[in-house]
């Protein structure tokens, strides 16, 4: 010990050590900004609902069905079931909502802003449904978005379903690779009676 | 030459002792090699013949060191008046195609006591610059759990994650070892010898060890004074990647010693190549650096170490996926949905570590007999992982899907005596602390602390033939998780785990030099986070992961027999092992889907059952003449359910591997060079369970790799430089592996190229 006293630079070695001792566990501590994550409720994004309103054409009677999964995944699924009259034509449209947060979060203008990185596809098991999609993004070609679409049903009595797709693109995954590209948001099924 | 000596009178009890010292595998003798023993002062060289004379030696045991430039130093025990001749195999430190001599194992028997495989410097460097789990896979009985591009896990024995320690130096890494693609995070540039220790030692070293330890160790400092380094550049071709490491250490002082080191490396790479297409966003880059210092006498040291890496990993944006339909179509498809042109760019998917690690220790000569050593090391491991853009609320964006920071402290003691010539004791407290903090948006586990108590203890005896070990540590440890939030309801978690490590390890050289090593191991571990409280959606593989908060503690019993045999040009070393796990932890998937907005995914919920692994690892070797070096590896692995009756998921599946290697004469500036060509056979998994996965265990393959190289002494003042050529996958052949995350998407990477220089300063 005594020698390190003694020669000069062996005592500014030590200190080195030393100093780097305190920095070191200085330096590896945890970052302050995590800490206002802790106390709040998580801002978890979440899709809980997915609503359709449906006009019929030459009216103004508006009739909603929702698909609904509040708790979050794997707990109970609400779904309305859709009761649509023989040889008529629906205009609709399309919501997607958070309702496990207060005030509920309308998802749909974050869609509709991002229209050229998504699309809804809209498909039935009755063969006779015709649907079609009304509203287009803006890209050149415009390519369909699904926010707004249109059910024309058939002139018997049919049972199915409606399935809803909302798909994601990316920029090197983007709409223009087709169907079956992008990634599914939101995947729900709707029991459909034409009545 | 004498080098001044001294005489002692009595005549009728002294020996001579002969040595003749040769290369290992030119078996051409070395001159003027300096040889000690290590009761006395005086050094010999030895002649041109290799052959050094040491007269007047008393009888006794004496270690005899033999040091040759260029070669590794090897120690041997010496008994006078036993054996008086000895002939001294010395392994040239630019080429090493073996993992260590027979009689030099036994010496390792002897003084360290410890069951390990190793991999040394010289074998390190023709493999240097891949990642720590490549690395490993030369080491009989380890393979690699790939994740493609740039992250591995080791998987010994069929063990990987929370069932394996993985060390940097005396320093624990703690990061979020639970996730099949988080690879350990440390630069491979570092390691000088990688050990995979097992048996009595591994008890040491806490409750997760029970598949082994990784010990990954930078280069022990300097003896003398003076200034060292060396710098590393590499190229790979398939993923167009390039990595640089620069060393330099310089050390001072003579009775007081005092010194530092710097390491520096980078690394880059693009988009990985199977043979038809590119792996899109599959490059990474990789930054680290480490600061060392020291000041210490013989008596005592204190030596510090701060090191950074950080790493940023792109995910294979084809493996990224919605749910079980956009699953199934990506199963159904030969190759991944979304294929781009090569780019170094790493887009979303991607994962983001950094890792910062703080070791203090001090050492204490306390007497002859007795060591003692105080350590102190801090470490943060910052993880984010980015998905595929996917979130709608602009408030959110560019926040991570995955955000966790652990923060990890430990402070260790430790005592090692040594008595009777025959006898060392270690024993040791540990006190391990940690805090992890969840932020991302998509939960995976919670924010938690935990506070680990430990106490180890290792007795072993041993002589010039044979070493017991016995180690038994006790660990307490206190989980907390604080109340936290989630899809509106609130959770706290308090849980209490302690439990007992012991270990028995028996190593035996018999006279006609078989080694055996006996070992038997009790070994527990609690429930990882993830296994207690995951809920929520795993993007890797688009499944949906469930804990089970009421998990208890896994408890396995191991035993293993290893053989190893030398006999003129042949050596035989085996190893057979089974254990027997309690409570063993693993997912299973429900019968049903959950069903969630976004449609169903395959859901897989955390239990516990009894299992059985049991396997074998032979290795032979044999030199059919000078220079030629043949070798075969065999690996075999059965694992049971043994409550369900069905096999255990993501076994390693048989395989073996053959090798040729030639060492070619010196020729001028060129020194030994080498040429080596290895396949690798691996067999397809027959034995799975149907229901347990996405899809059926991929076809057996064999591989080519071609490995050449030499030393070239640029300039007679300066070390010379290494030189290695690797080829990885040399005929470009199309596989998957069964341990790839990315079997159910893509092939494997096609042919590599690799040029390694090493060039010491």
């Amino acid at each position: 010990m005594k020698n390190i006293i003694k020669n000069n630079k062996l005592r500014f070695f030590t200190l080195l050590l030393a100093g780097i001792f305190m920095l070191g566990t200085t330096a590896c501590s945890k970052h302050d900004d995590h800490d206002d994550h802790d106390d709040h409720d998580h801002e978890n994004e979440l899709i809980t609902t997915i609503r359709l309103h449906l006009i019929e054409t030459g009216t103004t009677d508006t009739v909603s069905y929702a698909w609904k999964q509040v708790g979050g995944p794997g707990t109970a699924i609400v779904v309305d079931s859709m009761v649509l009259k023989q040889g008529k034509v629906y205009e609709a449209f399309t919501e997607v909502l958070d309702e496990s947060k207060t005030p509920v979060k309308n998802i749909t203008i974050e869609i509709g802003n991002a229209a050229n990185f998504h699309r809804f596809i809209y498909t039935s098991t009755i063969s006779s449904l015709i649907l079609q999609v009304l509203d287009f993004d803006t890209q050149t070609p415009a390519m369909e978005l699904g926010l707004k679409f249109r059910i024309t049903t058939p002139d018997v009595m049919e049972s199915g379903n409606l399935k809803c797709v909302l798909k994601h693109y990316t920029s090197s995954d983007p709409k223009t690779n087709g169907i079956n590209a992008g990634s599914s948001d939101i995947e729900v099924q709707f029991p459909l009676f034409v009545n | 030459m004498n080098l001044g000596s001294f005489s002692l009178v009595q005549a009728q009890h002294e020996h001579e002792l002969h040595i003749k010292i040769v290369d290992s595998l030119t078996q051409e003798p070395l001159a003027y090699a300096s040889v000690s023993l290590d009761k006395q002062k005086q050094l010999w060289l030895s002649n041109e013949q290799g052959i050094v004379v040491l007269p007047m030696l008393l009888a006794g045991n004496y270690v005899l060191h033999v040091s040759f430039v260029g070669y590794h130093h090897s120690d041997l025990l010496l008994r006078i008046p036993q054996q008086l001749s000895y002939t001294i195999e010395l392994c040239s430190e630019t080429f090493h195609l073996h993992e260590g001599l027979v009689q030099a194992e036994a010496n390792k028997a002897v003084f360290s006591g410890r069951k390990q495989d190793q991999m040394l410097s010289a074998e390190i460097d023709k493999r240097r610059g891949q990642n720590l789990a490549e690395l490993l896979k030369n080491i009989n009985g380890v393979k690699a759990m790939n994740s493609a591009g740039g992250i591995a896990k080791p998987v010994i024995r069929g063990l990987s994650g929370q069932r394996i320690v993985t060390m940097q130096g005396n320093s624990r890494i703690e990061g979020q070892q639970w996730g099949e693609d988080h690879g350990p995070e440390l630069d491979p540039f570092i390691a000088h010898s990688v050990s995979v220790i097992k048996g009595a030692a591994a008890v040491e070293f806490g409750p997760e060890a029970m598949g082994g330890v990784i010990q990954v160790e930078p280069k022990p400092w300097r003896s003398e004074k003076g200034m060292e380094g060396a710098l590393y550049l590499q190229g790979l071709s398939n993923n167009r990647q390039g990595a640089a490491s620069l060393r330099l250490e310089s050390v001072y002082g003579k009775k007081i010693q005092y010194g530092w080191r710097m390491q520096a490396s980078a690394r880059k790479a693009g988009d990985a190549r199977t043979p038809n297409y590119v792996l899109s966003n599959t490059g990474f880059t990789e930054n680290a650096g480490m600061f060392q210092s020291f000041v210490g006498s013989k008596k005592w040291k204190w030596e510090n170490t701060l090191s950074i890496y950080q790493t940023k990993q792109a995910i294979l944006q084809a493996a990224h996926l919605g749910n079980t339909s956009d699953l199934n179509r990506a199963l159904a498809a030969n190759r991944p949905l979304i294929v781009l042109p090569f780019t170094y760019q790493i887009n979303r998917p991607f994962q983001q570590v950094k890792h910062v690690l703080f070791l203090s220790e001090l050492s204490y000569q306390l007497n002859a007999s007795t060591k003692l050593r105080l350590s102190y090391s801090q470490q943060v491991n910052d993880r984010q992982e980015f998905d595929a853009d996917r979130v709608y609320n602009q408030a959110l964006q560019g926040r991570a899907a995955l955000d966790l920071e652990i923060l990890s402290r430990q402070l260790e003691q430790v005592m090692e005596k040594k008595w009777g010539g025959h006898w060392m004791l270690k024993a040791g407290l540990n006190q391990s602390f940690q805090e992890n903090i969840t932020a991302g948006l998509q939960w995976i586990i919670p924010t938690f602390n935990s506070v680990n108590l430990a106490a180890f203890s290792m007795l072993k005896y041993y002589n010039e033939s044979s070493s017991l070990s016995i180690g038994l540590r006790y660990d307490y440890r206190k989980l907390n998780v604080p109340e936290f939030r989630r899809f509106g309801k609130n959770y706290a978690y308090a849980r209490d785990f302690n439990g007992l490590n012991a270990g028995i390890t028996y190593i035996k050289l018999t006279q006609h030099k078989w080694q055996h090593t006996l070992s038997l191991q009790s070994a527990w571990r609690p429930p990882a986070l993830n296994e207690l409280y995951s809920y929520g959606l795993h993007y890797g593989l688009a499944s949906f992961e469930i804990g089970d908060s009421n998990l208890v503690p896994e408890r396995a019993w191991m035993l293993e027999w290893d053989v190893k045999k030398s006999y003129k040009n042949w050596q035989v070393e085996g190893s057979f092992y089974a254990q027997v796990f309690e409570n063993y932890i693993y997912k299973r998937p429900l019968s049903a889907p959950i069903l969630t907005i976004r449609g169903a995914f395959p859901a897989f919920m955390f239990t516990q059952t009894s299992a059985l692994i049991a396997g074998v690892d032979a290795v032979l070797r044999y030199k059919p003449a000078i220079g030629w070096q043949w070798e075969s590896r065999f690996s075999q692995i059965y694992g049971q359910d043994l409550r369900l009756q069905e096999a255990l998921f993501l076994m390693p599946a048989n395989s073996m591997e053959h090798s040729l290697a030639y060492a070619f004469k010196s020729y001028k500036k060129m020194a030994e060079p080498y040429a080596e060509l290895r396949s690798l056979w691996v067999a397809r998994q027959h034995r799975f369970a149907p229901n347990l996965d996405f899809r059926e265990p991929p076809a057996a393959y064999a591989l080519f790799q071609l490995n050449m190289g030499f030393s070239y002494l640029v300039n007679p003042k300066w070390r010379a430089w290494n030189i290695h050529v690797t080829i990885n996958n040399l005929l470009n052949t199309n596989y998957r592996d069964y341990l790839s995350r990315f079997r159910y998407f893509t092939d494997e990477p096609g042919v590599n190229f690799i040029l390694r220089l090493h060039i010491p300063i």
